[in-house]
């Protein structure tokens, strides 16, 4: 089945506990980034934290949806290792009825592996928008 | 992934910074391999930050001292000599000896950097063993005016001790907080504050964040206030008399639990939000709205952390805000300000056998320690020469204000030794440097520092023997106080001091199994029912306490010693405000540089700079700039930001050589109640570096 991340922007705090977490479970080394969290200014004290999966790179640089965790039932390094409860990670069925039950606007981003749906209470915005799909 | 049969799982307490998470060690093969947050510890609940889970990048770090060496050139010429452990204590011992024999056992001064229980007990044994009062941490530069300002509003624990008051802000309705930024730098040791503080946001709680830059946590609140450095208490004070004046604040718990309200109606008049516009910045009608807000939310939480308390009036400032707690009723109730049930763990210190005074005891009789003024007392040697120093993870040249003079102070002394994982700045100085352990290869006593928020301790234990020659610093202490003669240092083992420490819980290690857990009960609402240990027994609003020690019984906004009004011929040449001290995700003060998973995220030392004042200067970008002020300068890469209010200019402290941020901070006006230095608001000019 589809498996499906969902990021809420509004617990994002740009903290990198994820993308740490990422390089200490799958023995990164530094420099490679699988998750990367981007610092967005949309105006003046407006700012979003937008985490972003390493979906279109081959090899070491990209995103293994943690699949030695998953084995273990057990979510991936980024989402477990959230300091505020920003990620969720599951089958297609459950992040999709879980944002459905969320407030606010929606951007759902395909990838081969696993989608991404951001969820925001915030209007979104094009550069957050264009940031999360990676363009 | 290494294959899962040879895996084994230790439940340890991570210490890279001071908040104690309860941590999962994977190990294989005697190699730990990966750590995890420990799911079923209450106070980081399964994760770890940035920095906890790059722990392993501090044990196998390529930089580690290997083993202990002696300096064979001049201080500070980098020509070391590779000696053995014994050799290096003989020469302390011997080092030590003399230094006591010729100017008494004042002069060792003994600093330490972030510590646990069970160490920090040892290091002031030895210490005072000694005979030296001058047993120095960051106390003052920390909590110290939080910690003298909420005990003279609210007393003392039962047992006679400081309470560390917490907010409770998963409860809360209404959150305002100055100068922190808990999305980072995690106030209350805590780092699932900013989940929590979400859950309020979600559950209809208001967050308002003020602050001269605006932060991660800024960027979640409601509200958010740029305020001037240094002006928090003029906000506080503004927003006391706006509640007063209109009737707004809970004229209950005033009466039954408090003194002093007629003294504060009266001193409070002249802080009208008016005044407070032209001190803050912040408009008049916003100070209102946030008063009459604060006042309506039921229940509301105020805190605050170094962005308030590194200025030389924040005893004032924290007055205000224990006394704007109190008159709303925010005290001791869930939502609000709640208070640990206080330290019941034993003292193997013998502090009770010290003759001697601390240097800082005429000056600063209340505080724990006046680390600022240890500079200026080698130099002087008054008012008792200090001729050495032991450093124990601790780094003044980075750490301390004004390095010039914190530098030549520690190149003038008799003998230093220095303790730690790293060559520091610090340690470059030293006669004799030692190999620290980290806190995989030693066990310690955690998370005993803020009891009611975590409701438990932790005895961590080591996972692994040291590695290379290091040695536990508990072991260090022990070897050198038994070979200089000093009774009380023939432990075998760590556990053997822990048992002695938490013998009066009627507990001992080996109870505690591997996980070394022990919970602690708590209850809200105790000091409500069993009264506030103060000299009247209730909340001290005015405090006769503080007028007998000659301090003002009620808080005031005191101008910072350097400002454009304080100093205006000084501001012509240094138009701008500096502030150090702000935190990023991945460094704890001047560690973690050496990281390579942390360092890719803020490779410079950089100055924020306003987009406008940048603009006028004709600074971009990245350009190499001069930040220099009265005191030195330091050099740094501009960041361009309209996250920070115009003519303010922040650099995170803590970066070695000329990116040193604390050249331009001041050691010599400090709190006069707490003895905080000016880490924040000093006057500065910034320029492009020559080419």
């Amino acid at each position: 089945m589809t498996k499906v991340f969902l990021v809420d922007l509004d617990r994002c705090i740009g903290c990198y506990a994820c993308e740490i977490a990422c390089k200490d479970e799958n023995d990164l080394t530094s420099g490679v980034r699988r998750i990367k969290v981007t610092v967005v200014d949309v105006g003046e004290f407006n700012r979003f934290y937008v985490p972003v999966f390493e979906m279109n790179k081959r090899g070491v640089d990209a995103c293994t949806l943690c699949l030695q965790l998953q084995a273990e039932s057990r979510r991936p390094a980024c989402v477990h290792n959230c300091l505020t409860n920003a990620l969720y990670f599951g089958d297609v069925v459950e992040i999709e009825a879980m944002a459905q039950g969320m407030e606010g606007e929606k951007l759902a981003v395909q990838h081969k592996r696993a989608n991404v749906i951001y969820v925001s209470r915030k209007p979104i915005g094009d550069l957050v928008k264009k940031i999360a799909s990676g363009r | 992934m290494p294959g899962k049969e040879d895996v084994t799982i230790h439940q340890n307490t991570c210490q890279v910074c001071y908040c104690d998470c309860g941590m999962l060690t994977y190990m294989k093969g005697g190699r730990v391999i990966k750590v995890e947050g420990d799911p079923t510890n209450p106070h980081n609940r399964g994760v770890l930050c940035a920095q906890g889970r790059s722990a392993r990048q501090m044990l196998y770090n390529p930089d580690r001292l290997h083993y202990p060496m002696k300096r064979k050139g001049e201080r500070g010429s980098g020509d070391w000599e590779r000696i053995t452990w014994d050799e290096a204590l003989d020469t302390i011992a011997e080092k030590l000896l003399e230094v006591k024999k010729k100017y008494g056992p004042e002069a060792l001064a003994f600093v330490k950097g972030p510590t646990r229980q069970m160490i920090e007990q040892v290091f002031q044994r030895f210490c005072y063993s000694y005979g030296s009062p001058n047993y120095s941490g960051n106390w003052s530069y920390c909590v110290g005016p939080k910690i003298l300002g909420y005990t003279f509003t609210y007393g003392k624990t039962p047992q006679g001790l400081p309470y560390m008051p917490w907010s409770d802000f998963k409860n809360s309705k209404y959150i305002m907080l100055f100068g922190t930024n808990p999305a980072l730098s995690f106030i209350h040791r805590y780092p699932r504050i900013m989940s929590d503080i979400l859950d309020a946001k979600e559950d209809g709680a208001k967050l308002v964040v003020v602050d001269p830059r605006f932060t991660e946590t800024a960027s979640k609140a409601d509200t958010y206030l740029p305020i001037k450095p240094g002006t928090d208490a003029a906000l506080l004070l503004a927003m006391i008399r706006t509640i007063i004046s209109e009737g707004l604040y809970d004229a209950e718990f005033v009466e039954k639990y408090t003194v002093g309200f007629e003294e504060l109606m009266e001193h409070i008049q002249k802080y009208t939000p008016e005044y407070a516009e032209e001190i803050t910045g912040i408009p008049t009608e916003r100070i209102v709205e946030v008063a009459r807000q604060f006042a309506a939310a039921k229940p509301a939480c105020l805190d605050r952390r170094e962005g308030v308390l590194h200025h030389t009036n924040s005893t004032h400032t924290l007055r205000a805000m224990a006394i704007l707690l109190a008159i709303t009723g925010n005290i001791d109730k869930p939502g609000a300000l709640l208070f640990n049930p206080g330290n019941k763990l034993g003292n193997i210190t013998r502090k009770d056998r010290l003759k001697a005074k601390p240097i800082w005891a005429e000056r600063f009789p209340l505080v724990e320690d006046a680390t600022a003024i240890f500079a200026e007392t080698i130099l002087t040697n008054k008012p008792h020469p200090i001729r050495a120093m032991m450093c124990t993870i601790a780094n003044p040249i980075q750490e301390y204000p004004n390095t010039t003079k914190v530098r030549e102070a520690l190149a003038s002394l008799d003998f230093l030794v220095v303790d730690d994982l790293f060559m520091t700045e610090t340690a470059k100085l030293a006669d004799i440097v030692l190999p620290a352990s980290t806190f995989f290869e030693k066990t310690e006593l955690c998370k005993t520092q803020s009891l009611a928020l975590t409701k438990y301790f932790q005895v961590s234990h080591k996972v692994m023997e040291p590695l290379f020659e290091s040695l536990p610093d508990w072991k260090y202490i022990c070897l050198l106080g038994k070979r200089m003669g000093l009774e009380g240092f023939d432990y075998a083992d760590e556990n053997e001091i822990i048992d002695e420490i938490i013998k009066p819980l009627g507990v001992n290690v080996a109870d505690l199994g591997d996980s070394g857990v022990y919970s602690v009960p708590f209850e809200v609402g105790l000091l409500r029912k069993n009264g506030f240990v103060t000299p009247s027994g209730k909340i001290e609003l005015y405090s006769e306490q503080m007028k007998k020690l000659g301090y003002d019984p009620l808080p005031s906004y005191i101008e910072p010693p350097e400002t454009g009004k304080s100093k205006p011929d000084a501001a012509k040449k240094y138009p701008f405000t500096l502030i150090t001290g702000s935190k990023t995700a991945v460094y704890h003060h001047s560690q973690q540089r050496n990281y390579t998973w942390l360092r890719e995220y803020v490779p410079e030392p950089v100055a924020e700079i306003n987009k406008k004042t940048a603009a006028r200067l004709s600074i971009s970008e990245g350009d190499v700039i001069v930040v220099e002020g009265l005191r030195g300068e330091a050099t740094l890469r501009a960041k361009l930001t309209s996250g920070i209010m115009e003519d303010v200019i922040s650099v995170t402290h803590g970066w070695e050589g000329e990116a040193n941020i604390n050249y331009l901070t001041d050691d010599t006006q400090l709190d006069p109640v707490a003895a905080m230095p000016a880490f924040r608001t000093i006057l500065c000019n910034v320029r492009r570096a020559r080419a």
